[in-house]
């Protein structure tokens, strides 16, 4: 190659460089709109298999004559539904309150078990035998007990949802700290990275996604666990309301609790989806 | 050539343990002067990754010692190697730019805004002006390689160790960059080595070609190019040395 050519060359990455860029999409709120446009096309067609059913439902109920203690029509339970709004709306924010409190104490006691499991193969194969004997302890069998042990308010809820969801926490965030790429790590020993920075710099980060697939399944039992919880013993709530309804031949209103209580866990679901978005945006 | 040697390898053996062990390296000798760029050839397999590695104080040797800058300590030498690997491992939730300052934020030598700043202010001479808040994702691979070094070379440690950087890359882009490197390497870096399977690459840019033998490798040449006082390199010799370096790979040209 003559010095001519090799000079044009060397000017050359420059300007191809900036015509790539500039080709590629900036990240911005432009995503996110996108992101959400298609959230809302992909909810469409389960919304109306849900229509079709509801509407079977309403129909089967006219025409059978059933009695609505037995079975009551879709339009029924959203009439009570309107009639108990005050109620309901009580209800739910003390079962969303149980249900993100004992989330958010799963994630620090999964990423705190995660961490240690990773650091230490002495605390994997003491603590792992222990997470999975965990999830085998009957929680209905103890929620009892933890009514008897911290009385009807906020504590035992926490605990019972804390059990139900700190298992998929753990495990997804403790395989993602053991996927980061070997030869990344050789790269962070090369700059003489400690094993603190490795962590925070690379592990924790790559981890991250890990986690909220984790925290993705832990969220689709909290509504369940804290309505559980309140099922076993407590003054207000989605659990002890519809517990309540049943009691009284009102299920009209059991169901709609059922379907409150349905709702709310597809909205938590899609709080962390959108949390997501926001902490894991490069991908 | 003039100059010291920053970095010596005398008689390194290398044999990996275990129930089956593998003969890497035999007996390897080589040497790179302060100024230089020395190459290494060799075929896939002929344990030039596991040279490095040895060299840059992760590995340790069966026997031999290696020096960088005097220094055999594997700690003391791995803080001497600025490392560029095959991919370029930049880390995807980080921009450019604190892609670039990686190296120096971990060394703790200024703070992460002081090497932000270092990083931004060479971002011109690798081509990634106003490019400091993308993403990885967003750039192209001849651009992703060029953070890396730059990442690389930020550190400002003597000896430069280039793991077939080009490897992954379009031919077109990758001859770009070789023309590049040649007139960039010196920024932050004294010397360096260069691992690729690419003939002409390895002549085109380099002072001295090793040729490695498969494995176990071994030196099986070792080729001076001649360059003009500009650095520059005369088609000639270029084509000579080519088929020296072709000869002791044993592939010989059918026309020639």
């Amino acid at each position: 190659m003559n010095p001519e050519t090799g000079a044009r060359s060397t000017a050359r990455p420059a300007t191809d460089a900036a015509g790539e860029g500039a080709a590629s999409a900036r990240p911005s709120l432009g995503r996110l709109r996108q992101w959400s446009a298609a959230a809302a096309a992909g909810a469409l067609p389960p919304a109306l298999l849900l229509a079709t059913l509801f509407a079977a439902w309403e129909l089967y109920v006219e025409l059978s004559g059933i009695s609505p203690v037995t079975l009551p029509a879709p339009s029924r339970v959203a009439e009570v539904a309107y009639e108990n709004r005050g109620a309901l709306w009580d209800h739910s924010l003390v079962t969303v309150k149980e249900a993100i409190i004992g989330l958010a104490v799963s994630v620090a006691i999964g990423v705190a078990f995660a961490l240690l499991i990773d650091a230490f193969a002495p605390a994997r194969r003491a603590l792992y035998p222990l997470l999975v004997g965990s999830q085998t302890v009957p929680i209905v069998v103890i929620a009892p007990l933890l009514i008897l042990w911290f009385g009807f308010e906020l504590t035992p809820k926490i605990v019972v949802v804390t059990l139900y969801t700190f298992f998929p926490i753990t495990v997804a965030f403790a395989s993602g700290l053991a996927a980061t790429d070997a030869e990344a790590l050789v790269l962070m020993r090369t700059l003489g990275a400690s094993r603190i920075q490795t962590l925070r710099l690379l592990r924790v980060p790559q981890a991250l996604p890990y986690l909220f697939a984790g925290l993705r399944i832990a969220v689709t039992y909290a509504i369940v666990g804290a309505v559980f919880a309140e099922w076993s013993g407590a003054t207000r709530g989605l659990g002890i309301y519809v517990l309540l309804m049943k009691n009284s031949f009102r299920t009209d209103l059991v169901f709609t609790g059922i379907f409150l209580i349905a709702l709310l866990s597809l909205l938590l679901f899609l709080l962390v989806g959108l949390v997501e978005r926001l902490m894991v945006r490069w991908r | 050539m003039a100059g010291q040697p920053l970095l010596e390898v005398r008689d390194l053996s290398l044999t990996f343990g275990g129930r089956r062990p593998v003969e890497a390296l035999r007996s390897v000798s080589l040497a790179v002067e302060t100024g230089a760029f020395v190459s290494i050839v060799g075929p896939s397999g002929s344990g030039k990754t596991t040279l490095f590695n040895v060299i840059a104080g992760i590995l340790a040797p069966t026997s031999g010692t290696v020096l960088v800058d005097g220094r055999s300590d594997p700690d003391e030498r791995r803080q001497r190697c600025a490392y560029m690997f095959q991919k370029d491992l930049l880390f995807p939730w980080r921009s450019v730019l604190d892609n670039a300052a990686l190296g120096l934020e971990v060394s703790g030598a200024c703070s992460k805004r002081e090497a932000r700043e270092r990083a931004r202010a060479l971002l011109p001479r690798f081509g990634l002006e106003g490019f400091e808040t993308y993403r990885p994702s967003e750039l192209s691979g001849g651009m992703r390689q060029r953070v890396a070094l730059l990442r690389t070379l930020l550190l400002g440690r003597p000896l430069l160790l280039l793991d077939e950087p080009f490897a992954s890359l379009d031919a077109l882009t990758r001859r770009e960059l070789q023309q590049w490197l040649r007139s960039t390497w010196r920024t932050g870096s004294e010397a360096a080595l260069l691992v690729t399977h690419d003939v002409r690459e390895a002549v085109q840019l380099s002072d001295r070609v090793y040729v490695l033998s498969p494995r176990p490798g071994r030196i099986e040449a070792e080729i001076e190019i001649r360059r003009d006082a500009g650095g520059s390199l005369d088609a000639l010799e270029a084509a000579r040395r080519e088929q020296e370096v072709l000869s002791a790979l044993h592939i010989e040209e059918a026309a020639s």
